[in-house]
């Protein structure tokens, strides 16, 4: 369950990346589940490679990521402003696997880990054994969570992203930086998808393409918490975590991860909207 | 003139309510449109015309009332059979199809009027060939009615705004509508093309005995063309009534106070039903 | 997307359709006879049958605008199918065929129906999920499907007594049902269900209000592009006699998206050439292969960005601007 928990933090912290674009541009950023996997990465090669200890790893790592988001943004989703949906979906998807393809030519094909942040030695609790790893991604995940929405609702920055996503030519006539907005929107996501990626390697391992399930896991924790709701991307997260954990000592674990996408089909036909979410984006 | 009394009325709406989470855009409103005749539906802005056409049209979910098209009740039925049943509208924003040409366009509008089945389209049957000149000759009838006749081969997208309103018209009455809805026809226009568009919209009700809603905000138009006029307000009827009756209600001229000065002149007068 | 007007609504188009199909059918037909060697009919075989997938795809995506990320499913499912139908339960092949069509039709019809009642991403989202989850399927229904090892033995194909053992009469096979595709697919077009279809691309509303009942048209579309990938999966599983999971996974049904974008969407010869030139190009470019992914993901983006027609059209359109220079002369540039 503990386990279940852990890996649904990382789904919600995905979904949150996911959220915080969708909530400033109105796009689904298929690239999302890349900047988790660039966080996992980037960290391995940061510390294998050039030696560095395992926070600046990280920090950087996630600064790599951020930078990667901002490039992303400012080429090829700012030049086509005006773009339809499908369009914008097929940029994304594009991105996502130009992305995918260029960690596998640098860094292969294997499965990498990152050592434990503080030690190998369960943590008894609760009357589990729980991995001192476990405490620490839920610990960031809850700070970041902390931290975005104090920024979204207190600071002037995000209340000026939420603007721009309900109304972009309102938020450009008030002097909101649209533009500037929605690239913050973008590094924003690559960091904390990165940090995501950073936190989860240490438990789950991390390859040139775990973006695709974690991305879509990401999305399908959004849709449960309501597309829009940031703490619903969350909670969705954790709860997609505790299903595939419940359904995997149920049923069978090799069938675990179609789980999540099962539960995102029948979302997305029986309540779009999700368990917290603003009926908007309503079905034609 | 049609006599309303005479005849039962075409379309009746009875007491449509329409709700948008926690707005009641239209508040038990009733507009009847009898048969043969021009009715106009005026407000000002966000009075909810548009709601209702979208109510009429079946775009917008009724919360409550009922609407009722040549005896039948259409309150459930889903827009495209409304459309077979002769409900036909158009865009305030052009709705037109860019992706074709514009007699492609007009051929689309009367998508329910030609009759062929997949097979006959893949192998190309007799049938097929019969029912797609029929549709050409449909289409070419429309817009030489409009006055488009010579832009056939045009993409549709590269009309000029004005005759891409008119193309929205000439799809429209391709469906052989009974009732077309029209939803500010003359938004955008000059004074030239509203004045061709108000004897185009009278002969498409007198040469084609097409009954005619439509809603607008050039108060010239409306005065000069309508036989009776309902007034909207904050989602309520106001008024109703024929042109010269509408221009005296000082119920309507506050409404509109400081809004359309062109609404106290004479040009009006001529077509009200006395 | 859509933008200008796409292949003509007319009869006299049909003249221009049916010749365009003969043409095609006889450079298909031409082919074999200017190659260097056998192994390029295989290439070429595997074209065509990607071919197929990407016509009934353009139909969906160029035409009707409905986004589908999950097509390989359709495509891996009839493979399946008919391996199961021939080879486990000894069937005769017309029947294989008949179940692989069928049975994945069917599958479309059921999913299609909540499916396509969503837009945008979540369409695009929900069919993803549903590709995923039936490579999920292929991939652990060991007993069933033999598992990520694949399913060996299906039969090769016989049909009506036939039996197409060399490579040669596959193609000829191959290529005579991918003519033949094209020729239905460019009848629809051209006929009130092509009209229909690019009506709702462009506006639902008003392709509503002209009586075009939506959802019907867009499931009927869904089908049949899936009925579309059936028939290449029933060719594909007969041909290789092996089929494995990794054939159908999310990343062919990126492939075949972007084949439909580079040859330009709602271009059916277009869908065509993206297809030949993807399939062959891993060929020509033995590099290809650790670049593919990159490649692809780059056509993509570049196309989306800066070429909405794709190269065919991006190249049509320039052929179209030199004639209208040079015609301008006569008066009206023929839009067609």
């Amino acid at each position: 369950m503990v386990s279940g928990l852990t890996v649904g933090s990382t789904y919600g912290l995905t979904g949150l990346g996911f959220t915080i674009i969708f909530n400033t541009t109105g796009i689904i950023n298929f690239a999302q589940g890349e900047f988790v996997m660039l966080g996992g990465m980037l960290s391995v090669y940061y510390l294998t490679a050039l030696k560095l200890p395992l926070l600046v790893a990280i920090v950087l790592a996630a600064l790599t990521t951020t930078l990667v988001g901002a490039l992303i943004e400012r080429f090829t989703i700012r030049p086509v402003k005006n773009a339809s949906p499908i369009q914008l979906i097929i940029i994304t998807i594009g991105i996502s696997i130009v992305i995918r393809g260029v960690a596998m030519l640098l860094w292969g094909k294997d499965t990498f880990a990152l050592p434990p942040f503080s030690g190998n030695a369960p943590i008894a609790a609760f009357g589990a054994s729980i991995m001192p790893q476990s405490l620490w991604i839920l610990g960031i995940t809850l700070l970041l969570l902390l931290g975005l929405r104090t920024f979204f609702a207190k600071s002037i920055y995000g209340k000026a992203m939420l603007a721009c996503s309900y109304d972009r030519k309102a938020a450009y006539l008030v002097g909101v930086g649209v533009e500037w907005m929605v690239l913050a929107s973008f590094m924003i996501s690559a960091l904390v998808g990165a940090i995501g990626g950073a936190i989860l390697a240490p438990i789950t391992l991390t390859s040139y393409d775990n973006g695709i399930l974690l991305g879509l896991k990401g999305f399908a924790a959004c849709i449960l918490g309501g597309l829009g709701n940031p703490f619903g991307a969350a909670a969705g997260g954790l709860i997609i975590g505790a299903l595939e954990s419940y359904g995997a000592g149920l049923i069978s674990s090799a069938y675990k991860d179609a789980f999540a996408f099962i539960i995102l089909l029948f979302l997305l036909f029986v309540k779009p909207s999700g368990l917290f979410g603003r009926a908007s984006a309503k079905r034609v | 003139m049609p006599a309303e009394a005479a005849m039962p009325a075409l379309l009746e709406c009875r007491d449509v309510s329409v709700r948008f989470g926690g707005v009641l855009a239209l508040a038990e409103v009733d507009f009847t449109v009898a048969r043969g005749a021009i009715a106009a539906l005026i407000g000002p802005n966000g009075a909810g015309k548009t709601t209702l056409l979208n109510a009429i049209t079946g775009m917008a979910p009724i919360y409550g009332g009922v609407i009722r098209f040549a005896g039948a009740d259409i309150t459930a039925m889903p827009p495209h059979r409304r459309s077979k049943a002769g409900v036909v509208r158009t865009f305030q924003n052009l709705e037109i199809f860019s992706n074709m040409t514009v007699l492609e366009n007009v051929m689309t509008g009367a998508h329910r009027r030609v009759k062929y089945n997949l097979l006959d389209a893949v192998f190309k049957t007799p049938r097929y060939f019969r029912a797609e000149k029929q549709c050409v000759g449909v289409a070419m009838d429309c817009l030489e009615f409009v006055g488009l006749a010579a832009a056939r081969d045009l993409p549709a997208g590269e009309l000029p705004f004005g005759n891409q309103r008119l193309l929205e018209l000439a799809r429209g009455i391709a469906a052989a509508p009974e009732l077309l809805l029209l939803d500010e026809p003359a938004a955008g226009l000059n004074m030239k093309e509203t004045r061709q568009l108000g004897a185009l919209i009278s002969r498409i009700r007198d040469e084609r005995g097409v009954t005619i809603a439509l809603v607008e905000h050039d108060m010239d138009l409306v005065m000069s063309i309508s036989d009776e006029i309902t007034v909207l307000q904050y989602g309520q009827e106001l008024a109703k009534g024929t042109p010269a009756a509408i221009q005296r209600n000082p119920k309507v001229v506050a409404a509109y106070l400081g809004d359309d000065e062109d609404g106290d002149d004479d040009r009006g007068a001529g077509r009200a039903n006395a | 997307m859509a933008g200008r007007p796409q292949k003509g609504s007319d009869v006299a188009g049909n003249r221009k359709n049916l010749a365009q199909v003969l043409a095609f059918a006889t450079a298909l037909f031409l082919a074999p006879f200017f190659l260097p060697n056998e192994y390029y009919l295989t290439v070429l075989i595997i074209a065509c049958i990607n071919a197929i997938i990407v016509a009934g795809l353009n139909l969906l995506l160029g035409y009707a605008g409905q986004i589908s990320l999950g097509h390989a499913a359709f495509f891996g499912l009839s493979s399946y199918a008919t391996a199961l139908a021939t080879a486990k339960f000894g069937l005769p092949m017309e029947l294989g065929l008949i179940i692989a069509v069928g049975l994945t039709s069917l599958v479309a019809f059921l999913i299609g129906i909540p499916t396509l009642k969503l837009s945008g991403h979540y369409l695009a989202m929900a069919t993803l999920g549903f590709g995923v989850i039936v490579y999920i399927f292929f991939n652990e229904t060991v007993e069933l499907t033999g598992g990520p090892s694949g399913y060996v033995g299906v039969p090769r194909l016989k049909l009506f007594g036939l039996v197409f053992s060399s490579d040669r009469a596959y193609y000829f096979l191959v290529a005579g049902v991918l003519a033949l595709i094209m020729l239905v697919s460019l009848n629809l077009i051209n006929s009130r269900f092509g009209r229909a279809l690019r009506a709702i691309h462009t506006s639902e509303k008003a392709a509503q209000v002209s009586g075009v009942d939506i959802g019907k048209y867009k499931l009927l579309i869904f089908v049949l592009s899936a009925a579309y990938a059936a028939v290449a999966g029933f060719l594909y599983a007969h041909y290789l006699t092996f089929i494995a999971p990794t054939s159908f996974s999310f990343s062919f049904s990126v492939a075949l998206i972007t084949m439909v974008v580079l040859g330009g969407m709602a271009n059916m010869w277009g869908a065509v050439a993206g297809a030949f030139f993807l399939t062959a190009l891993p060929q020509v470019l033995q590099v290809f292969e650790t670049y593919e992914v990159l490649i692809f993901g780059g056509i993509l983006i570049v196309c989306m960005m800066f070429l909405p027609d794709g190269i065919v059209g991006g190249a049509t359109r320039l052929l179209r601007f030199l004639a209208s220079s040079l015609k301008r002369k006569q008066g009206g540039a023929d839009a067609r």
